[in-house]
């Protein structure tokens, strides 16, 4: 499906103006010629990531982000409700944030990855990282992703990491959060796979671990 | 023959804007004297004889030129019913967020400070402090920024929630931290100290929309600033001023203390005459350093706004991480007292 700049320009403009009406329009008029997951592909998941890009640019504010993910996450709710929105082919996925009761990053990835099709379980708040490892290689996850907030809590994927080596287990980590981005080094300290500034770059970044197009 | 001033003379000749004997530096460790005293990081910060002797024993150690009875910034929300949650190996953290109705906005008072246990223990050591030091050495204070304790206090979730679906329960309690700031302000200079550090990471455009915070934010730090009746400076702990920057320096504060991933240059060329910019290290970085990479940040740092004075180096987000070795402090010690100087002759050379 191929997106003019002034449609996407109007979705991203609708997301900031948090007119969730704009965008149902929007979204409706390209579901007369394209599939869902090729809708929100081609034309939320881009305008969202402009908005990703324009906070890691420094001319947006992280709430702006967030509100415009809340608008999405309705949207996306709205299509997976209708049953619509298919998922993709993928491993299995989880999502934890590491010892902090702040889960605004979770969110936001979680709708990035709602939006782009990827299921991902919601594992709330993990506090033991040797705990959460084992969780992970007993549900047999492909993909562990691991946000945080404080510097502490950063460095304790390390223990996560060590502890799926030790299981045998084939888990990737991708660690995301404020240390990981203020500290570029600390993603390979640890020993997890990835990491990405933005919550909208994850989508990219789990189809490039995962060989997905 | 160069007279060496004393810490309170070196900060007081940097925040007029002139070269004292050296630029001055401070460094704030909350949580390594713990480990010189033999403590847990628990035991020591509910203790306010061990955080006297644990901060007069780093100033020892370290020779930077002011101490701190800051303890931790979760203090803070336990006077809004919020629990503080120890580690053993890094600060203290929130725990659950006390306020998640808004029903509890609606009927919530302002806190007296000096009835909050962790805020009276603060008060303690700043009086202790100020037994031990006098006026030579000054005691900084701090606080969290009123736009900033609705993270802890709501989570920053629902405080983004609210500000999108109900904003006036929002603006009722950034009244209400207002109103708690400036008594807590007001509480620790009368307990001694001789500054207080607003940490306010949310008057930062990468975190809130910049209108709203021209709107509201500066007009709010404005109202605390003049409410505390003493020299307060404003740090974004380690989040980007940015183009707020001019504005954020016509608001009164002595001193200003931005990201270091900003240019110190540009912030200085600024504030130049006006404010003293603070900061210039980056203590998440701190922990990779050994004494070499600690120099040459500390060069940089002052090669990029040193002259003319009105700059004190320090670590920008407030807090050094506990992971960062006192062989890397002391090294920054050093590289101030070898490339500080004034006048400082080298740049250009």
């Amino acid at each position: 499906m191929n997106v003019s700049s002034h449609t996407l320009n109007r979705a991203e403009a609708a997301l900031l103006d948090l007119d969730l009406e704009a965008l149902r329009g929007l979204v409706g008029e390209a579901l007369t010629t394209s599939p869902e997951l090729e809708v929100f592909e081609t034309l939320v998941t881009p305008a969202l990531e402009r908005i990703g890009r324009s906070w890691e640019d420094g001319d947006l504010a992280l709430a702006q982000v967030y509100m415009a993910s809340r608008l999405v996450e309705r949207l996306v709710e709205e299509h997976l409700v209708a049953g619509q929105l298919a998922h993709r082919s993928q491993p299995l996925m989880a999502m934890a944030v590491l010892e902090d009761h702040h889960v605004l990053g979770k969110r936001l990835v979680l709708a990035s990855l709602r939006l782009g099709g990827w299921a991902v379980e919601d594992w709330g708040v993990a506090s033991d990282p040797a705990l959460l490892a084992e969780r992970a290689h007993a549900a047999g996850l492909g993909i562990l992703l691991i946000s945080t907030l404080m510097d502490r809590s950063a460095r304790r994927v390390a223990e996560v990491v060590r502890t799926l080596q030790a299981l045998g287990a084939s888990t990737r980590v991708v660690v995301g959060g404020a240390p990981f981005r203020l500290n570029p080094d600390l993603c390979r300290e640890v020993g997890a796979e990835a990491t990405v500034a933005e919550a909208s770059a994850v989508p990219a970044l789990l189809a490039s671990l995962v060989g997905a197009p | 023959m160069i007279t060496l001033l004393k810490p309170a003379e070196r900060l007081g000749a940097a925040l007029s804007h002139q070269e004292g004997d050296r630029v001055p530096f401070f460094l704030a460790v909350t949580l390594h004297p713990a480990r010189a005293l033999g403590l847990s990081i628990q035991d020591y910060l509910g203790d306010p004889e061990a955080v006297v002797e644990g901060q007069l024993r780093l100033r020892h150690s370290l020779g930077h030129d002011a101490v701190t009875s800051f303890l931790y910034a979760s203090a803070e929300v336990e006077a809004f019913g919020g629990e503080t949650l120890f580690r053993t190996d890094g600060p203290p953290n929130t725990g659950a967020p006390p306020l998640t109705q808004a029903s509890a906005i609606e009927r919530l008072r302002v806190p007296d400070p000096t009835q909050v246990p962790a805020l009276a223990r603060s008060l303690t050591v700043a009086r202790g402090l100020k037994a031990r030091l006098g006026d030579d050495v000054p005691i900084l204070g701090g606080l969290v920024g009123p736009l900033s304790l609705p993270v802890v206090q709501l989570g920053f979730e629902r405080y983004l929630d609210w500000l999108m679906d109900a904003p006036e329960l929002i603006r009722q309690l950034w009244r209400i931290n207002e109103a708690f700031c400036i008594a807590w302000g007001n509480a620790q200079l009368a307990a001694g100290v001789s500054a207080v550090a607003i940490a306010e990471p949310l008057v930062s455009s990468t975190l809130l929309p910049r209108e709203l915070i021209r709107k509201e934010g500066l007009p709010a730090l404005r109202r605390v600033r003049e409410g505390i009746h003493g020299a307060v400076a404003l740090s974004s702990a380690s989040a980007p001023m940015g183009h707020l920057l001019p504005e954020l320096s016509e608001l009164g504060f002595v001193g200003l203390a931005p990201s270091c991933d900003e240019s110190l240059a540009e912030a200085k060329a600024i504030l130049q005459g006006r404010v003293a910019l603070m900061g210039g290290l980056n203590g998440l970085a701190m922990s990779h350093w050994g004494p070499q990479d600690a120099e040459a940040a500390v060069k940089q740092a002052i090669q990029a706004a040193g002259a003319g004075g009105g700059f004190v180096l320090a670590e920008h987000h407030g807090e050094i991480p506990w992971c960062v070795s006192e062989e890397v402090l002391v090294a920054v010690s050093e590289a101030v007292r070898r490339w500080g100087a004034y006048p400082l002759d080298w740049i250009g050379v």
